[in-house]
């Protein structure tokens, strides 16, 4: 029990600093690759002391350590998105309803397909050459991932 | 508590979400896209009670700590697989740009990728997805909301909390 709770502790204490961070940092950009930092280094703070008082259930408790990590991440990069079924939802809250028309112009208003392609530039899978989109070697790796994913799942490519 | 038992833990859980793979391979082949939701809390269920029967019965795991360990590790790794694998294949608008762009290997014009993917397609998907699941219901020609409560909106007002929480705004 006592790995358990040790290990609770670091996760909490790194969510902690990394939300201390957030809130006292002037810039107000996602800060992920900072969560990863802190969390690595309690990670490891915990391994040190597990290992040192052979504590019990050490495996058990790195495995989920390792994988709040990323669902950590997945909860605080969701606060900054506003994904596009939420637009949806949010056009069609008025009580007088709205048409196919009406979602179609809302929906172009926010530019879904070139602010997601701009990102896919910014992010290192596209490259831009005038009007071109082009795939990087990590958008190929990527798009192989997604085809083989595709495959196994037999489902249609989904977007 | 010995290391057999931690390894046990591990492989349980780890046991259990290749069950919850293999069903999720096996049923979605054929799933309709307004079923997705049910289908993700119907096979992650199956998988977990899978898992629970084995541990209990087969194992002798019946140690609630050992049992509460599994079944987070488990659930962690569905956890992870849904909103980080499964997630972004089936809803993602990058996922599909960039499956779409792949199909020509010199690349695709701007013109040539909204000819295939656009609004009018987004927008197809999700109404498959939102009258199916009752989010969004359709009465002569107009589209309303179908629930108040629904769940986009009350994790909306969790995310909305935790950004102001995180972000001290």
């Amino acid at each position: 029990m006592i790995t358990v709770l040790l290990c609770a502790f670091s996760f909490v204490c790194a969510t902690v600093l990394h939300i201390f961070a957030c809130r006292y940092s002037p810039d107000k950009n996602l800060k992920s690759k900072l969560f990863l930092q802190i969390s690595a280094a309690f990670l490891f703070v915990f391994i040190v002391v597990s290992l040192h008082f052979t504590m019990p259930l050490m495996w058990a408790c790195i495995i989920i350590y390792i994988l709040l990590v990323p669902a950590y991440l997945v909860v605080y990069v969701t606060t900054e998105l506003v994904s596009p079924s939420k637009r949806i939802l949010m056009s069609v809250a008025n009580p007088q309803g709205v048409t196919y028309a009406e979602i179609i112009e809302y929906l172009e208003k926010e530019n879904l397909i070139t602010s997601r392609l701009d990102e896919l530039v910014i992010s290192g899978c596209l490259t831009r050459a005038g009007d071109w989109y082009i795939l990087t070697s990590s958008g190929r790796s990527l798009a192989a991932f997604l085809d083989i994913f595709g495959k196994l799942l037999g489902r249609g490519v989904g977007g | 508590m010995t290391l057999n038992t931690d390894a046990l833990i591990v492989l349980t859980g780890t046991l259990s979400f290749i069950i919850f793979l293999l069903l999720h391979f096996i049923a979605f082949r054929s799933l309709k896209a307004e079923h997705l939701f049910k289908g993700i809390i119907l096979t992650f269920l199956a998988a977990l009670g899978l898992e629970l029967f084995i541990s209990i019965y087969f194992l002798k795991m019946t140690g609630f700590l050992s049992l509460f360990l599994s079944v987070t590790i488990y659930a962690l790794m569905a956890f992870f697989y849904i909103l980080c694998i499964f997630g972004p294949y089936e809803t993602s608008i990058r996922m599909r740009l960039i499956r779409e762009i792949s199909k020509d290997p010199q690349g695709k014009t701007f013109a040539e990728i909204v000819k295939l993917y656009n609004e009018r397609v987004i927008l197809n998907n999700r109404l498959q997805r939102l009258l199916g699941s009752g989010d969004v219901r359709l009465e002569n020609g107009r589209y309303f909301l179908g629930k108040n409560n629904n769940a986009f909106f009350i994790l909306d007002s969790l995310a909305g909390y935790l950004h102001a929480f995180i972000h001290k705004t």
